[in-house]
């Protein structure tokens, strides 16, 4: 039964296709075409589900969300003999410093800070922002510092796609020389303790 | 960098980075404040040396805020210490340039002479107060002294003549007595 | 020294004096010669001045009186200048007149912009107040909390105070800080008339 219909099937097609060169050659190509069609499709479907969420269309979307995450993480400025004066921390999602803890790392930058400026090779530059620690980098941030002519360090930590701080580390020292030098009721070397500073310290950081 | 470049340097900040206010409003505080000292000490030497520990005060915040909104860095040498001060440090506060002179044959001391001082504007001393050696711009020697004690360098800064007294020029002499190696932490006087 | 020795002294000090004298009267006064000085040389002297009277007094109210005196002598002074520029020959004796006087000129002198309002007070009708949305001479003034109630605006109510007594409309007049919307350092600057003055003013409105 089925060689009987295979033959009579055989011979339609024979019949009707493959007799003609033309024809011939036409079915060709267009069952080619028609079978390639239908493969691709169905092979990206299989591969789309298969792979669903690891592609670069379905994460580019995430990174964009992530590079908002971009930020400033905290600020500290430190006095001339190594104590802390302001300290800031704008991103809660992370572990908080204690204030101990923050005057410790204040104290120790200080020192590290004054070793590193006197260990440079290459001789003592007289550009006081090229001397000492700029950039500490780890793996999951970056501290930026800035040392002013007269010995005060800004410091900011920043995440790893930060790569250079100094203009926004210099509209700090902006910021302090405005709002806690002019303020009459800020003694030197002390905590900066001023609601505009804070203000617009948060603006700078969001901005950024 | 040359006098010409701190020149520059003063012209640009004055121009774009400084916020400014009325001339006479500053000149008229700071007269008020010199009557206030007069009426509280009653003596004109102590007036000058309050005029100078006030300026001090002021001096040691000031250069925060010169440095801030210029950019500099800490001079070679006293000369450009000196440009410095003439014509960034008084142009951007007071908008006047006065001119460095008379250096001495170390080069450790330089006049500043101020032809155009704004305090001097409206104001005319007593004779007493003549007398007695009143400097009413004190304030600029206590400025500069702890604007530059900030940069570690310990001087000497007086008036050696004054128009309110009669002369032609306002003349202040600027002292290098050392320079200091440690970083001494500030404190207001 | 005898009374003849000094006036002797005190000649010869006149003729140096004197050219001082001569130079002085011989500026012109009707244009402002000098235009501007920075903001920040402003805020450094005013906020020595208010640390020097803060050694001196105990507590905010005397703080204040001493800013309100230091004031008063701008005041007077600011008052013949701005007169003398406007070539105004009347002085302002009635109240409304003499406010509209502090609110547009004399506020143009000082801080190159009028006042933002000139009300009075429904409550008391011996009150005006004069309010600035933006005092650029306070900008960088953080007072600390234990100080709430001080108003460094006090200076400014200083010279206002002068020039309503030289104006002959005696008044007590006080500074207050009252923020708004996203405007923290607003400054009422309130004067309370005395009572001859009000009745005199109303003996002169029944008198029209």
């Amino acid at each position: 039964m089925v060689s009987s219909f295979a033959k009579s099937f055989g011979s339609v097609l024979y019949r009707n296709f493959f007799k003609k060169e033309s024809t011939y050659f036409t079915t060709v190509v267009l069952s080619g075409v028609a079978f390639s069609l239908t493969f691709n499709t169905m092979f990206e479907k299989y591969w789309n589900k298969k792979t669903a969420g690891l592609k670069w269309e379905d994460i580019k979307d995430r990174r964009s969300i992530k590079r908002q995450e971009e930020m400033i993480h905290s600020v500290f400025i430190i006095n001339r003999s190594g104590g802390l004066i302001y300290s800031k921390n704008y991103n809660t999602h992370i572990a908080q410093l204690s204030s101990n803890e923050a005057l410790i790392f204040a104290g120790t930058f200080h020192g590290i800070h004054a070793l590193a400026t006197r260990i440079a090779p290459g001789g003592r530059s007289t550009s006081a922002r090229d001397m000492g620690i700029q950039t500490i980098d780890t793996k999951n941030f970056r501290l930026h510092c800035f040392q002013t002519p007269t010995g005060i360090k800004f410091i900011a930590v920043t995440d790893l796609l930060h790569t250079k701080l100094t203009d926004v580390l210099n509209r700090i020292y902006e910021l302090y020389s405005d709002y806690a030098l002019k303020n009459p009721f800020y003694n030197l070397e002390m905590p900066v303790r001023s609601d505009m500073f804070d203000t617009k310290l948060l603006q700078l950081v969001q901005a950024h | 960098m040359s006098a010409k470049q701190y020149k520059t340097v003063g012209e640009e900040a004055w121009k774009n980075n400084v916020e400014k206010v009325n001339a006479e409003l500053f000149i008229f505080t700071y007269g008020s404040l010199v009557v206030q000292l007069v009426k509280d000490y009653e003596d004109y030497t102590a007036v000058n040396k309050q005029l100078d520990k006030m300026g001090y005060n002021i001096g040691v915040r000031l250069i925060d805020d010169v440095l801030a909104r210029t950019g500099l860095e800490k001079c070679a040498d006293f000369h450009s210490t000196a440009e410095v001060i003439s014509k960034v440090g008084f142009k951007v506060f007071l908008n006047i340039t006065p001119s460095v002179q008379n250096w001495s044959s170390d080069g450790k001391e330089f006049s500043l002479i101020i032809d155009d001082n704004p305090l001097n504007d409206f104001c005319e001393l007593p004779p007493r107060a003549v007398q007695d050696g009143l400097w009413y711009s004190n304030v600029f020697c206590g400025v500069i002294r702890g604007a530059l004690e900030m940069m570690q360098m310990q001087t000497e800064v007086y008036f050696v003549r004054d128009v309110l007294h009669g002369a032609d020029v306002s003349e202040i002499r600027v002292k290098l007595v050392k320079v200091l190696d440690e970083e001494v932490p500030a404190n207001d006087e | 020294m005898t009374s003849q020795q000094q006036v002797q002294s005190l000649l010869k000090l006149d003729t140096k004096a004197s050219k001082r004298s001569t130079l002085l009267l011989e500026q012109p006064v009707t244009r402002q010669r000098r235009d501007k000085v920075g903001l920040s040389s402003f805020a450094f002297l005013f906020a020595e001045m208010i640390r020097y009277s803060q050694n001196r007094v105990l507590g905010i109210q005397d703080l204040e009186a001493k800013l309100n005196e230091l004031g008063q002598r701008v005041g007077v002074r600011v008052l013949e200048l701005t007169m003398s520029r406007e070539k105004i020959v009347r002085r302002e004796t009635r109240v409304l007149q003499m406010l509209v006087y502090i609110n547009s000129v004399v506020w143009r002198a000082l801080f190159d912009k009028q006042a933002d309002s000139l009300e009075r007070s429904t409550e008391n009708e011996d009150e005006y107040m004069i309010t600035d949305n933006e005092p650029a001479i306070l900008k960088y003034i953080s007072v600390p909390r234990e100080m709430a109630s001080f108003s460094p605006g006090a200076f400014v109510s200083g010279v206002v105070e002068a020039i309503a007594s030289c104006c002959q409309c005696p008044a007590r007049v006080t500074s207050h800080v009252v923020p708004a919307e996203g405007m923290p350092l607003r400054t009422v600057i309130l004067l309370k008339f005395d009572k001859e003055v009000m009745e005199r003013e109303k003996r002169l409105e029944s008198g029209k």
